[in-house]
């Protein structure tokens, strides 16, 4: 096989493999390593997707070779390199206190060079990890004053928040996000859920601020399937927060929207998750690719809320 | 030069008689095909052309001497050259001209050198910087309050001058950006750009005018303007020949031009090296933090122009305002 | 903001894809007008006939393009639509077309 083909099943696979699918990735170890070194992009980039593969696998030699590979053609003061060695002693360290040493690690290279934005990264994501929650938030937020226009921290500051319930925080990091991205139709989807979520949280459950909350989901959810047609967590989001609109103990004066295009919307909603999910189960032409844990959640959704 | 031979005041005397023979359009009464040419060729003409070029004689044009034509006998000019032009000079010309083409993209490659890492103040005056742009540009894809409350941070915060890399420096003239080691850099990765482009033109623009000046090569197919003759023709001097027979030179600004496709072959579009550039960014993340301010210019008097951008923003249209409509339209 | 800001403004364009789309035109581009220049050269054409026989060839390789690459729909791939890829077309081959077309035209006619 050739890279380029080896890259395209990198490529295809989940953001968030299956432990199956992580093996089958990983499995491919010895066939990469096989070829010959050409030193095209592609190549490395494959290395880098096979490393985080083999350590989930906790194939340890592959990856320690890999790493070899990469760091004697980019050398070791590389702040790519230094990040995937970091990734490597993460995930091959047994205990706690080891983790702690790796950390401890990130923090010399940080105090030598400030600005080694892949390591300041792992630094936050372990912090994270070790439940360190509010220090890999200010963590963070020290990243994005040095870095605001990195939409990749922004979406992580997002989830941090987002963990802590705190939800108008969130939506002010994805807001940033839009800012810097504004077509990504997955961060107003995500905009979406998180409005709902507030809205769920609000204890008394008819009230105006409530409402106002499920519309701007609403709406959010609504310019994410304006971007992109056919996605899927869009439609989804859709056909719940409508219904939940829906509810009778709603009171229609706190609406700005009025019921019967809300009514309207839930229905277009229904007949497009519909087809998405039959085309998908039929394999039809032009509905691959989609995930398929979020098809069948919407194949249950559409079960209980015909 | 020619000890037996008559003696020329110059070069082109010599092609003008002897290497362009020129053949009125009719009166071919040799016929089309060189060999047969050649054999009625009296032995005189070849010598003249052998003490110029140590070539094999197969390089020579043997050709017919034919008077010099008239100004009447323009219309439907033949020239018959030898094939052996071709293969010498045509064929060199482009190989080389190709080869070049590769050789200067790999150059390139080579000679870029990564620009130098910034240090964390410098990152943070530039980022924050494009955040305001940002800002400016996608303000429609947020809330109105969203965008008030951000304006006036980021307004307030500009024209403080917080995020200046040194905010005592604010009232200084711009450093002369010839002492600047950032300038510097730049402007060396200018200069190694242009090196690239120049150096071979000129050297293969020499190569070519001094093996291969002074003969006619081909013939285009399309009609020139008489303009044109100086160049297209130059090293021969004739004066009554039609602009569309042209010498070598030509045909190397042919390939200057009109060799872009086979590069895009050759080296798998430009797509290929893009890539490359962006392998070797990603593997230093700082790389990519390009030169935002530009050498010479006054960090301070772009943050406070860009707080102004902001604060004169009044219109406002929420990209989420009737979407719903939007939407039900579309259905 | 005008009707054709907003309509760009609620259907974004996103420059990658544009980017990439239009690569891939000028690629099929450059290869076509290079063979068009090697079949002009060889049938032997002259100023004006080897030029409409460019534009006729060029104008039927765009519709190759739209009707099979693109699949009949050019206005999804880029904003200008059809003529979009012609124009692109016409304009970006023509250094190619006249350097295998002299070439040729040298190799077998002169």
């Amino acid at each position: 096989m050739s890279v380029t083909s080896l890259l395209n099943r990198f490529k295809s696979a989940s953001a968030n493999p299956t432990p199956s699918e992580s093996l089958a990735l990983s499995q491919l170890a010895p066939s990469i390593l096989n070829l010959t070194i050409t030193d095209s992009p592609e190549q490395w980039a494959l290395y880098e997707s096979l490393l985080l593969s083999t350590l989930r696998t906790g194939d340890d030699t592959s990856a320690r070779l890999i790493l070899q590979r990469l760091s004697d053609r980019f050398g070791n003061d590389n702040a790519r390199i230094m990040a995937l060695q970091g990734i490597y002693d993460e995930a091959t360290a047994t205990n706690n206190a080891q983790l702690e040493e790796v950390l401890k690690n990130y923090g010399d290279v940080l105090k030598d060079d400030p600005t080694n934005i892949p390591v300041a990264k792992r630094r936050i994501t372990l912090l994270h990890h070790l439940s360190k929650k509010s220090e890999a938030i200010s963590a963070l937020a020290t990243l994005v004053d040095l870095n605001p226009t990195d939409a990749e921290s922004w979406s992580q500051l997002a989830q941090y928040y987002f963990e802590l319930s705190m939800y108008s925080q969130a939506i002010f990091s994805l807001e940033e996000v839009l800012l810097i991205l504004p077509n990504a139709y997955n961060i107003h989807a995500r905009l979406g859920e998180i409005n709902y979520v507030a809205a769920e949280a609000i204890g008394n459950s008819a009230g105006k601020e409530v409402v106002e909350k499920l519309e701007a989901s609403l709406k959010w959810y609504l310019r994410s399937v304006e971007l992109c047609d056919g996605y899927l967590r869009g439609y989804y989001g859709i056909k719940t927060v409508t219904a939940k609109l829906l509810e009778s103990k709603i009171s229609a004066s706190h609406r700005t929207i009025p019921e019967e295009k809300v009514n309207k919307l839930n229905s277009a909603a229904t007949v497009q998750l519909h087809d998405i999910v039959t085309g998908s189960e039929k394999g039809k032409k032009g509905f691959a690719g989609y995930d398929l844990a979020e098809v069948a959640a919407a194949k249950e959704l559409l079960e209980t809320t015909p | 030069m020619c000890p037996s031979g008559p003696i020329f005041s110059g070069f082109e005397i010599v092609l003008d008689y002897y290497v362009l023979r020129v053949v009125q359009s009719p009166a071919s009464i040799y016929g089309q095909r060189h060999t047969k040419l050649h054999n009625d060729e009296p032995p005189n003409a070849y010598n003249l052309h052998r003490l110029r070029f140590n070539l094999p004689p197969f390089f020579l044009p043997r050709l017919p001497i034919l008077p010099p034509p008239t100004m009447a006998q323009v219309v439907g000019q033949q020239i018959l050259r030898d094939p052996a032009l071709f293969y010498w000079i045509l064929f060199p010309i482009t190989i080389v001209m190709i080869l070049t083409g590769v050789l200067r993209h790999y150059a390139t490659l080579l000679l870029q050198s990564a620009p130098k890492p910034l240090e964390a103040k410098a990152i943070r005056e530039q980022k924050n910087y494009l955040h305001g742009i940002n800002l400016r540009t996608n303000a429609n894809q947020i809330p109105l309050s969203s965008f008030t409350s951000r304006k006036n941070y980021l307004v307030q915060a500009f024209q403080a001058g917080n995020f200046l890399k040194d905010p005592d420096a604010k009232n200084k003239p711009p450093a002369n950006p010839m002492s600047d080691p950032n300038g510097m850099d730049a402007m060396m990765n200018m200069m190694k750009g242009n090196m690239m482009m120049i150096v071979p033109q000129t050297v293969i623009m020499g190569w070519i005018n001094a093996f291969f000046s002074g003969f006619v090569i081909m013939k285009l197919p399309f009609p020139l303007t008489i303009r044109f003759k100086s160049m297209l023709q130059s090293g021969v001097m004739t004066r009554d020949m039609d602009v569309r027979w042209v010498s070598s030179l030509s045909w190397y600004f042919l390939c200057l031009f009109g060799l872009r496709p086979v590069f895009t072959f050759i080296l798998g579009n430009d797509n290929a090296a893009d890539q490359t550039m962006a392998q070797v960014q990603q593997m230093n993340p700082q790389a990519n933090t390009q030169q935002l301010f530009g050498p010479g210019q006054d960090p301070a008097k772009m943050y406070l122009a860009e707080a102004e951008n902001l604060e004169v923003m009044v219109q406002h249209e929420f990209v989420l305002d009737g979407i719903e409509d939007r939407i039900l339209a579309r259905i | 903001m005008n009707a054709e800001e907003r309509d760009l403004f609620l259907n974004p364009i996103v420059p990658e894809n544009l980017i990439a789309n239009s690569k891939t035109i000028s690629d099929l581009h450059s290869l076509s007008s290079s063979l068009l220049g090697i079949a002009a050269g060889i049938l032997g054409l002259e100023s004006y006939t080897g030029f409409l026989f460019y534009l006729l060839g060029t104008l039927f390789v765009s519709t190759l393009i739209v009707t099979f690459v693109m699949g009949g729909k050019p206005e999804v791939y880029s904003r200008g639509g059809w003529k979009d890829v012609i124009a692109a077309d016409v304009t970006g081959g023509v250094m190619g077309f006249v350097l295998t077309w002299t070439l040729f035209f040298g190799l077998v006619r002169v």
